[in-house]
């Protein structure tokens, strides 16, 4: 199983890769929203999306706008991971087309329920 | 008087335990900056109906455990990006936390780093309103929120 991260930080990056390839991932990773669209269609669907909320070039936001305004991308399980953590905030996110939403800081037990609720763990 | 120095207390515990897997051994909330050796700084601007900025203002040796955790690399292996980086995703994620807190609506800056230089000249026409003196494994480091203040008038 394939996923994307797409984080400004490339600490942050690493953080929620490491997390990830230690339940079983293959991870991508984009530096900007921008970067997460040329790696989309570079590299095909993954199976799940991790997108943080404020980055140069193309934010969070503006990334689950677009990937959702194209078809064979609708159906991708796409995740918020963000320290945006207002209510306000989260609906937009949602009803933009995100399916999750996880606040920094989280831990790596917090990402796996996540992703969990998303059906998309490999066990 | 300091304004929200539990609630920044409370987040920064937060983020130094579950992303950083380090603990604050000690916190003083206040007003008064204690005087110390901080070679590293962090600033977040926060603009709407509440404009100032958060500071995380560090010496290197913490901010190379910070960055090791982060990275998961030795202290020696790491660039002065990736210090860089990792200071300002640790802003970035306090600032924001405490964007919630602040009255209406606002809005967080991307992260800014600098290396050296004194953190209270780095946002101009602010007050300090609340400020952490903290230390992990007693190493200090500090916290701190400035209110924006009216520019003077122009002659």
């Amino acid at each position: 199983m394939r996923a994307l991260v797409i984080d400004d930080s490339a600490a942050m990056r690493n953080i929620i890769s490491r997390s990830l390839v230690t339940i079983g991932f293959d991870v991508m990773q984009a530096v900007h929203g921008r970067d997460g669209l040329e790696k989309l269609k570079s590299y095909g669907k993954p199976e799940v999306i991790l997108v943080d909320w404020n980055m140069p070039e193309m934010n969070g936001y503006e990334f689950i706008k677009a990937v959702r305004a194209i078809e064979a991308w609708r159906d991708i399980p796409l995740m918020m991971v963000t320290t945006e953590t207002e209510t306000s905030q989260v609906v937009r996110a949602l009803a933009a087309g995100a399916n999750e939403y996880l606040m920094k800081p989280f831990t790596p037990e917090m990402l796996s329920e996540k992703l969990a609720i998303l059906g998309v763990t490999m066990s | 008087m300091q304004f929200l120095g539990e609630e920044i207390r409370q987040t920064t515990e937060s983020v130094w335990n579950s992303i950083l897997g380090l603990c604050i051994d000690a916190t003083e909330i206040g007003v008064e900056h204690a005087a110390r050796t901080e070679d590293w700084i962090g600033c977040v601007q926060i603009a709407g109906e509440w404009g100032g900025a958060l500071v995380v203002a560090c010496p290197t040796v913490l901010l190379e455990r910070i960055a090791s955790g982060m990275f998961g690399k030795q202290a020696n292996e790491l660039t002065p990006d990736e210090l860089r980086d990792a200071l300002g995703e640790t802003t970035n994620m306090v600032g924001g936390n405490l964007k919630a807190l602040l009255p209406g609506v606002c809005f967080l800056s991307l992260p800014a780093v600098s290396h050296g230089g004194d953190w209270k000249k780095k946002v101009p026409y602010a007050r300090l309103v609340t400020i952490l003196n903290c230390t992990t494994d007693g190493v200090p480091f500090t916290i701190a929120l400035l209110e924006k203040t009216p520019r003077p008038a122009q002659a």
